[in-house]
């Protein structure tokens, strides 16, 4: 029933998203572009995972306008967002590294 | 799909957000999909990059379960209990016979619990109608509205909270796990594989804890164990009836058993003994196992039913055949007979009381013969005994040496054999020899001694109204009003019986008459006083209540 794959693939855009806002703040379809140059996902899922974090107060946003043409809203990481996206970067790089060391292993004995 | 398309659809699906909220999001979606179009693709391609649209909507509801609307709890709440019952339906067809009783009288229990949580709530709505009603303001009923429907709703809200928790606690683990588990997945990413490996963890530490300190329960589990005792306590009273049905019914059985070696033809009586003694043992065996936490085997007891049923409806059928075949003989099963007689001395006032036959015997002047005939039971031995009673006698006797041996035993088993059973009422004839002249004379003794008069005496309660001097000094008049019929009658009284009589009081006014010389018919003040004979009237504070005693007088 559970896309596993979606899934985790959810959990490492979370870590992105939260990576990419801390460098500098964005608005919705500029982060859009850059999560999906990197990461083959829909488009329209990533606009979720920014409601989200805001909702649980990770971000928080602002407006601003652009040259080009429509307002836009910049999403800017609070204290907790970056807290949280230290822990997931932690977790996250023992859990890579954790898979890489196995896959290493067990290559190497085929 | 165009733009417009897409975001009334989207707005459609996203109706249980709040309205700020949705047009946050189509706002935000209208940005994506017009940034797209200003880079040179059409709106259908650009709604297209988007996504798999159930799967955005998903996901935005997702991200906004705090914010969702109130109809959005009850949809989820809609969608517990199906899932609820969906879980219930699996269980239940998972689970043995007797886990589906356990299960039922468990909630039978729980409802007890909370039926006895209801007493504290009386309590306080009980000290809140106090409050209201010493306030006695009109609007005080009101108040006491608001207040009992508060308790009565906490109350309702406590006993519902507290049955879910139970059956969830006891019954359900799994499923509010599964509950759980489903809100988590709701939190997408590392963070639900988090949770759900905490909430495996958790589970197994419970499982672990469980196994090794049973004894470490909640008070509600603590109640439970309570009530269980208590009804196992009940149970075990229950037994102790059981037990003696079955040594009773044990013995019933053996003497059947015995009757049937002896040849006495009533094989569904003795089958249907036999069904009742089981069942007897089956209850028995239920009970102990009930009490003593003992597994029951369904197919053991299935059998045993099944045979107890067979049994008994075999037995029944069989032994109405019987039964009705069987002879009830109404009479002595012995045809020999004694007698013994005695004498009594005539007077002139001799009279003789109760049920026997006069043979004329012109030879007895002064003298009465009487005889009593009695079956020739074995040793038995009846002696005439005389009763004194006004001024003459009550012909009884005693009996005595009344055995039972082997050789009336011999006889009942013969009958039953021939299918007979005698009703033996030991009758004694009483015959009662005299001359004409002493028959007369008794009789004309006897009618005079009819029908003794009586003297009654009762009382009854009247509220005075009014006094009133009459003719005659002697005399007064009391205006009497009997209580709840609402009747008023003047009577006259003599002055000695009510010179205390105020105006106004109750008084308990005591009557005599003579039966059957004087007969109450209307029961009506005026006939009261009329017919019996006032002797005494006393203060009362009683009221309300007719205070009617009636008692014959003892002589002297």
């Amino acid at each position: 029933m559970i896309n596993i794959n979606t899934q985790f693939k959810k959990g490492v855009l979370e870590l992105l998203i939260l990576l990419m806002v801390k460098k500098s703040d964005m608005y919705g379809y500029e982060l859009v572009e850059k999560v999906s140059k990197i990461v083959d996902v829909s488009e329209g899922t990533i606009y979720p995972i920014l409601k989200r974090l805001t909702n649980e107060g990770y971000f928080e946003t602002y407006t601003k306008e652009s040259t080009e043409g429509p307002i836009r809203k910049y999403y800017h990481i609070t204290t907790t967002g970056l807290k949280i996206m230290k822990d997931e970067l932690k977790e996250w790089q023992k859990f890579s590294k954790n898979v890489n060391e196995f896959i290493e292993r067990s290559t190497k004995n085929e | 799909m165009n733009k417009e398309e897409f975001l009334n659809k989207l707005r459609k699906k996203l109706d249980i957000l709040e309205d700020k909220e949705i047009e946050d999001i189509i706002s935000e979606y209208e940005g994506y999909i017009e940034e797209k179009v200003s880079r040179g693709l059409t709106e259908e391609e650009a709604v297209k990059e988007l996504g798999d649209f159930n799967e955005i909507v998903n996901d935005l509801l997702a991200a906004y379960k705090v914010k969702q609307k109130d109809t959005n709890y009850i949809k989820k709440f809609i969608n517990k209990i199906s899932q609820g019952l969906d879980y219930i339906l699996n269980e239940l067809s998972n689970k043995s016979g007797k886990d589906i009783l356990k299960f039922v009288i468990e909630i039978a229990l729980i409802i007890l619990i909370i039926c006895i949580f209801k007493i504290p709530f009386l309590i306080v709505k009980d000290l809140g109608w106090n409050i209201f009603t010493s306030l006695s303001s009109p609007i005080s009923n009101i108040f006491y509205g608001i207040w009992s429907f508060i308790i009565e709703l906490s109350y309702f809200i406590m006993a519902i909270v507290l049955f879910i928790k139970i059956i969830e606690k006891r019954y359900f683990k799994n499923f509010s796990e599964k509950i759980v588990a489903e809100i988590d997945e709701e939190k997408e990413g590392k963070k639900e594989e988090k949770v759900k490996i905490k909430n495996e963890k958790k589970t197994e530490i419970g499982k672990e804890t469980k196994e090794k300190s049973p004894k470490k329960l909640g008070i509600v589990e603590i109640i439970t164990n309570i009530c269980i005792l208590f009804i196992k306590f009940i149970v075990l009273m229950i037994l102790i009836g059981v037990i003696f049905y079955l040594v009773g019914m044990t013995f019933a059985l053996g003497l059947g058993i015995y009757l049937l070696i002896k040849g006495v033809p009533y094989f569904g009586i003795f089958i249907l003994l036999l069904a009742l003694v089981l069942s007897g043992v089956l209850l028995l065996q239920l009970g102990i196992y009930f009490v003593f936490n003992k597994k029951i085997k369904a197919s053991h007891t299935l059998i045993e039913v099944i045979i107890i049923v067979i049994l008994s409806g075999f037995g029944l059928a069989l032994s109405t055949v019987e039964i009705a075949e069987t002879e009830i003989i109404y009479d002595s099963m012995i045809k020999e007979t004694k007698t013994v007689s005695g004498e009594i001395k005539v007077d002139d006032n001799l009279v003789l009381y109760g049920k026997y036959n006069i043979i004329i015997d012109e030879s007895l002047t002064d003298t009465i013969r009487v005889e009593y005939v009695y079956p020739d039971i074995n040793d038995i031995e009846v002696e005439i005994n005389l009763e004194h009673y006004n001024n003459g006698y009550y012909l009884d006797y005693t009996v005595s040496n009344l055995n039972w041996n082997k050789e009336i035993w011999n006889k009942v088993i013969d009958n039953l054999k021939a299918k007979k059973i005698y009703v033996d009422n030991f009758e004694i004839e009483k015959n009662v020899y005299m001359s004409t002249l002493t028959k007369e004379k008794l009789e004309s003794n006897k009618s005079s001694q009819n029908n003794p008069s009586v003297l009654y005496e009762f009382t009854q309660t009247y509220h005075v109204a009014n006094i009133e001097e009459s003719n005659d000094y002697n005399y007064l008049y009391l205006t009497v009003r009997q209580f709840q019929f609402e009747e008023i009658a003047t009577v006259k009284v003599l002055r000695s019986l009510a010179s205390e009589v105020k105006e106004d009081e109750n008084y308990e006014f005591t009557f005599q008459y003579e039966y059957p010389k004087v007969e109450l018919t209307e029961g009506t003040i005026e006939e009261i006083f009329e017919k019996c004979h006032l002797i005494s009237i006393e203060y009362t504070d009683k009221t309300g209540v007719i205070q009617t005693q009636e008692s014959p007088v003892p002589e002297n």
